[in-house]
């Protein structure tokens, strides 16, 4: 008997309900851990905002410091500290910085499209870049061409970003002046930093996916395909990369999480506003507003993205389907695709 | 010779300009002008505050210097006190009262006047603000309240003596702000505020840049600029770059007309026709090491004495410092009103650094560093910058024996150290105008202090300077108060910091005023 | 036209004798440098005095900033200490720290994970749930609080690495033993009365730890890099200790007087992340 549609929609819905679920709960439980663990932060929030402005003549009398201590809020028991916070963060009041004094929602909102615009261009930068090695790589009539396109990549990941970044800086910046060395005035002055985040990225999802490609070449239909003379630009494009996204897109969705908070050496070479930025300031200033502020943000940012995935294995591989079959099947096919690309990457 | 004397030609050129450009003010009236509207200034770090009032990071002040203008001004050669939005000043015999009248056609960008009430407002707002604007409040010690006579006149009272006040005037953390701005909250003008300086604040996107506009309208400058009126250039841009190898690129490059810091590495490479250089020495009490004599081996008269001699000065200077910046030979820097050298206290022997410590008992063990008693000779020091010149203290100091730690925080931590108490030394500079600066570190009655020592003498020298009207006697009880600090080694002074800018050869105009801090009034690029 | 090279079903008696294909890796020129690079920074890190040509603490002013000769192999920084030496007497906090980073990961990851997998219903799903928080939160910002809290050094940086870590291992390891958990095998032992312990020994560990394994030694080039990005932040090691992190970021302002400071020890981390990752993916069966 064919499933009717209601069926099929109460499928889905047994199959997002516990997703959903499991996506509050990520965020919620992160943002209380994140709460316990910066509030075991020692050091001075006031004292940190204090010698931003205050320099070498900040004020260290106790008395003046306990005045300012109990104006900034920052009394009052845990419990009271967290429900609060929690309560005008779920209202979307995040709070105030006690260094900048700025609201929060602000820094971030300011700061956030900075960082994504970094990280779109470096994610696509770096996965084209890795699709087409992998082209060359799987066309190419030569092992040692083959061979050595296949070690291009790897460089990408081990070169220290910031060494890279530096030396781009010194080439393209300095040396031959085509792009702006720093800040988000000039709108290219996104490409250096962009590409230097796509040498470790590209290099992560190349690993991921020429092994999903590899695997997939050695595949049936392939030999099939081969047999019945078909190109093998045809053959890379129609079966071998359909095949091949599963665990490519899953690896997409951990590097986005990665880059949501991973840009901070990037940005501090190319003294670029950015999330990565104000987190490490935020550390060292013992800002708990704007750690837990940027914290929740990542958290949303990656987890959507990883529901997305989720929600997109449907999409490209009808076998993960939710099928009337039952929950578990489906289950464990989706976390053995994902274990896959992790242990790829 | 010829190419120290065309270095020492341009090391001087900003401030004998200046005077050249007064004297020459009233004869020669030819309009300066720029070819270019906008100039691009490169600073080292976000100022997080634009409030100049309650700030004390040189890079805010830079910035705010230009937005605010004071009641007085200062000779930065001579030292002398004249007027500028207070056409007339006078103090009392005892400093406690200081009498001020103003010009009448000064306006805020906001079009409201400059009136005796609304100089009230910002002292009392100041007053309120209390530790939040922490230089200002040290200006203000004592404050009791402004009386104003008439719409012109005021007159500031405080209720002890206080020295640095006149002085503090003429800086922008005395700069005036309208009333609106003082009626603000303390966030609220660090976001902006509304001065009557020669540019105003146009955006401030944090960690990216500042951008100040010209003020239309500008008539009241400071005798001691070179010109009048409104500002030569349009736009002022300040893009925040942190990196000192991008800011120098830039420089390089052309992307950059000035910029703020150039590290002492690279001052060779800008060096030549096509940069200006600008260097100031700093004011106050130089980069030193400042002890806690209450700690263990602190405490130990030999041991700070010896490490006072075992410090050599000139190679510190050599290693870590600017060129044409003098070795450290007092408790306060050459440059600071009432200095006196106290060379002959703290000349490099470690000859005798080592007979000290072993007269007192810290034997060498096997691995090179001393020991008493079973107990190792190894102090910390506690710093937030200039890490260079602490590694290099520390090297020097391996060789007489003594194990420095270095022990580099976050600047929070490093007041935080102070507020607990918890270090054997400090390792940072204190930039201050007035010698007073000595007493604020030294002194165990003030609020803020870093040093601790327990020294009546030293105490009772340092209170009654702070309450000297007479410049000569106030001057005497400075030298003996610097005797004091030496003899005693109760600092270990390593390095005179020089603010070292640069900027492509066409930009002319960049002064500094008498705090050590950039004007911009003056500034033009040539053709 | 190209086919795509197949290992499997190739007819032998075509094919010249050769050597099994692991041994055959083992060779290629790639693996035996990698190899070298490995063992050349394994003896920097046990036995920097006898590398090292001078005292990495102790500098000569005079000689300050020298670009790479015959006495200072890597040039001299800004206090004319030897570069070269400093680099060998970083290898061992550069490379402990790492090695550290990545045992904690592993051990506190694999640990969650086999309990997890084994235990399997309530207990895995609220761990896991725990492993996925500690997946969210950025891995660079659970260091850094890591380290702000324990005081800046190699050693906080190290724990604070591989707690970011420890989530892929958790999940990793939570896999292999549901799969091997399944397998036959395991059944037909349990069905002859071998007690879960013994299954655990000897089947579970064994099949679940290669994987564990592999990724262990990939994320040893990913810490050392961490590592470094976070003393390159300023989060590392107190001077004068020489950290091959710090070193690269204590040369950036010289980047265009005196590039040896940065370029160097950056080509030293480059070459021991590239040996150790081509190693490990021989360890992983990769060609």
């Amino acid at each position: 008997m064919a499933p009717t549609p209601r069926d099929r929609l109460a499928t889905i819905v047994r199959y997002l309900g516990p997703k959903l679920v499991q996506f509050a709960f990520v965020i919620w439980a992160t943002y209380t851990v994140t709460f316990l663990l910066i509030h075991f932060l020692p050091g001075d929030p006031v004292l940190a905002a204090l010698s931003l402005k205050g320099g070498d003549a900040t004020t260290t009398d106790p008395a003046e410091l306990a005045t300012l201590r109990a104006q900034y809020g920052l009394d009052g028991s845990l419990w009271q500290q967290y429900l609060g916070h929690f309560v005008s963060a779920i209202r979307g009041d995040l709070g105030v910085s006690i260094a900048t004094g700025q609201p929060v929602a602000d820094m971030v909102a300011r700061a956030l499209p900075n960082t994504a615009a970094v990280a779109a261009l470096a994610l696509l930068l770096g996965v084209v870049t890795a699709v087409v090695i992998t082209f060359l790589a799987f066309v190419s009539p030569w092992r040692w061409l083959r061979q050595t396109l296949l070690q291009i990549p790897p460089l990408g990941v081990a070169t220290p970003a910031f060494l890279s970044g530096l030396v781009l800086v010194s080439v393209f910046s300095f040396g031959l002046g085509w792009f702006p060395s720093s800040g988000s005035r000039n709108p290219l002055g996104v490409v250096l930093p962009a590409v230097t985040l796509a040498l470790p990225v590209g290099a992560i999802f190349f690993q991921v996916f020429s092994a999903a490609v590899l695997d997939a070449m050695r595949g049936p239909y392939v030999f099939t395909a081969v047999a019945k003379g078909l190109s093998t630009r045809t053959i890379f494009l129609r079966h071998v990369l359909r095949n091949s996204l599963l665990p490519s897109v899953t690896i997409l969705g951990l590097l986005i999480g990665y880059l949501a908070g991973g840009t901070a050496v990037v940005e501090t070479v190319f003294s670029r506003d950015g999330i990565g930025r104000i987190t490490v300031d935020a550390v060292l200033a013992r800002d708990t507003n704007v750690i837990q502020g940027v914290v929740i943000v990542v958290a949303l940012v990656y987890s959507v993205v990883n529901l997305l995935v989720d929600l997109s294995y449907g999409l490209i591989d009808p076998r993960t389907r939710p099928s009337l079959g039952g929950r578990r099947t489906l289950t464990t096919r989706v976390a053995a695709a994902r274990e896959k690309a992790v242990v790829e990457s | 010779m010829s190419r120290s004397t065309s270095q020492f030609s341009r090391w001087v050129a900003a401030p004998v300009a200046t005077l050249a450009a007064v004297g020459l003010l009233a004869a020669c009236s030819t309009p300066l002008a720029s070819a270019e509207d906008t100039v691009i200034f490169a600073i080292k770090e976000d100022p997080t505050c634009l409030d100049p009032q309650q700030t004390s990071m040189t890079t805010a002040l830079n910035i705010g210097r230009q937005v605010v203008d004071s009641l007085t001004d200062q000779n930065a050669e001579t030292g002398e006190i004249v007027p500028w939005l207070a056409e007339s000043f006078d103090t009392n015999d005892d400093l406690t009262a200081f009498t001020f009248t103003l010009r009448d056609d000064v306006t805020f960008s906001d079009d409201t006047a400059l009136t005796a009430t609304v100089v009230k407002a910002n002292f009392d707002a100041l007053a309120a603000l209390g530790s939040a604007a922490s230089l200002a409040s040290q200006y203000l010690a004592g404050y009791e309240s402004t009386v104003v006579t008439d719409d012109s006149t005021l007159t500031v009272n405080f209720s002890t003596p206080n020295a640095q006040f006149l002085q503090g005037t003429s800086t922008m953390t005395l700069g005036l702000v309208a009333e609106a701005s003082a009626a603000a909250t303390a966030e609220e003008r660090c976001q902006s505020v509304i001065g009557s300086g020669p540019f105003v604040y146009d955006s401030y996107v944090p960690n990216d840049s500042v951008v100040i506009v010209k003020r239309a309208g500008y008539d009241w400058a400071s005798t001691l600029r070179e010109h009048s009126g409104e500002a030569l250039v349009n736009t002022i841009e300040f893009p925040i770059i942190t990196e000192n190898g991008v800011r120098t690129g830039g420089l390089e490059s052309g992307e950059f007309d000035i910029i703020q810091d150039l590290p002492y590495a690279d001052e060779a490479r800008f060096d030549t026709d096509d940069f200006n250089l600008y260097a100031k020495a700093n004011t106050g009490v130089p980069n030193s090491l400042i002890p806690n004599t209450s700690r263990p081996i602190v405490s130990d008269d030999a041991v700070r004495h010896a490490m006072l001699l075992g410090t050599d000065r000139e190679e510190i200077k050599t290693l870590a410092g600017a060129t044409n910046s003098e070795p450290p030979t007092s408790a306060l820097t050459s440059s600071t009103t009432g200095y006196v050298s106290q060379a002959d206290a703290m000349e490099y022997d470690p000859e005798a650094a080592m007979a000290l410590l072993d007269d007192a008992g810290w034997l060498e063990a096997a691995d090179g560093i001393r020991e008493k008693d079973g107990v190792k000779l190894s102090v910390s020091v506690t710093a937030f910058y200039a890490q260079d010149v602490l590694e290099a203290v520390q090297m020097q100091l391996k060789k007489i024996g003594i194990d420095l730690q270095l022990n580099m925080v976050t600047a929070g931590d490093f007041f935080g150290a102070i507020a607990s108490g918890d270090y054997d030394f400090l390792g940072a500079a204190l930039t201050r105008t007035d010698p007073d600066a000595l007493r604020v570190l030294f002194s165990q009655a003030a609020s803020s202090h870093w040093a601790i020592v327990d020294n009546a003498e030293l105490e009772g020298v340092l209170a009654e300077q702070a309450q000297t009207a007479d410049a000569d006697a106030r001057a005497a009880l400075v030298e003996q108060a610097q005797a004091l600090i030496i003899d005693n080694a109760y600092l270990i002074p390593t390095l005179e910091t020089t603010q070292l800018h640069a900027s492509v050869a066409k930009v002319n105009g960049v002064t500094f005023d008498s705090a050590s801090r950039i004007v911009l009034y003056d500034v033009r690029i040539a053709e | 036209m190209s086919t795509p090279t197949r290992t499997t079903a190739t007819p032998t008696s075509r094919r010249p004798r050769r050597l099994p294909p692991m041994l055959r890796t083992a060779l290629s020129p790639g693996v035996l440098v990698a190899g070298l690079i490995v063992l050349a920074a394994l003896a920097m890190m046990l036995l920097p005095g006898a590398i090292a040509t001078h005292d990495p603490y102790t500098g000569i002013a005079a000689d300050r900033l020298l670009a790479p000769n015959a006495t200072y192999l890597f040039g001299t920084d800004h206090l004319g200490r030897d570069l070269f030496s400093r680099v060998v007497h970083g290898a061992f906090l550069s490379l402990a720290s790492a090695g550290t980073a990545v045992l904690v990961g592993v051990f506190i990851g694999a640990l969650l994970g086999l309990i997890s997998g084994f235990v399997g219903g309530t207990l895995d799903f609220i761990v896991m749930r725990f492993i996925d928080v500690l997946i969210a939160v950025p891995s660079i910002l659970l260091a850094l609080i890591v380290v702000a809290t324990l005081g800046f050094g190699p050693w906080s940086v190290a724990l604070g690495v591989g707690l970011g870590a420890a989530g892929s291992f958790a999940r990793i390891m939570r896999s292999q033993v549901v799969r091997v958990r399944n397998e036959e095998y395991v059944e037909a032992a349990r069905t002859l009365g071998v007690r879960w312990p013994g299954i655990l020994l000897s089947h579970i560990l064994p099949n679940a730890g290669r994987p564990v394994i592999a990724l262990a030694a990939l994320e040893l080039g990913t810490a050392i890099l961490a590592v470094s990005a976070l003393s390159f932040l300023g989060f590392g090691a107190q001077p004068p200790e020489p950290e091959w992190g710090a070193l690269v970021s204590g040369g950036r302002d010289y980047v265009s007087t005196a590039w040896w400071l940065s370029i160097l020890p950056g080509v030293v981390v480059l070459a021991v992340v590239l040996a150790v990752n081509r190693l490990a993916r021989l360890i992983g069966g990769d060609r």
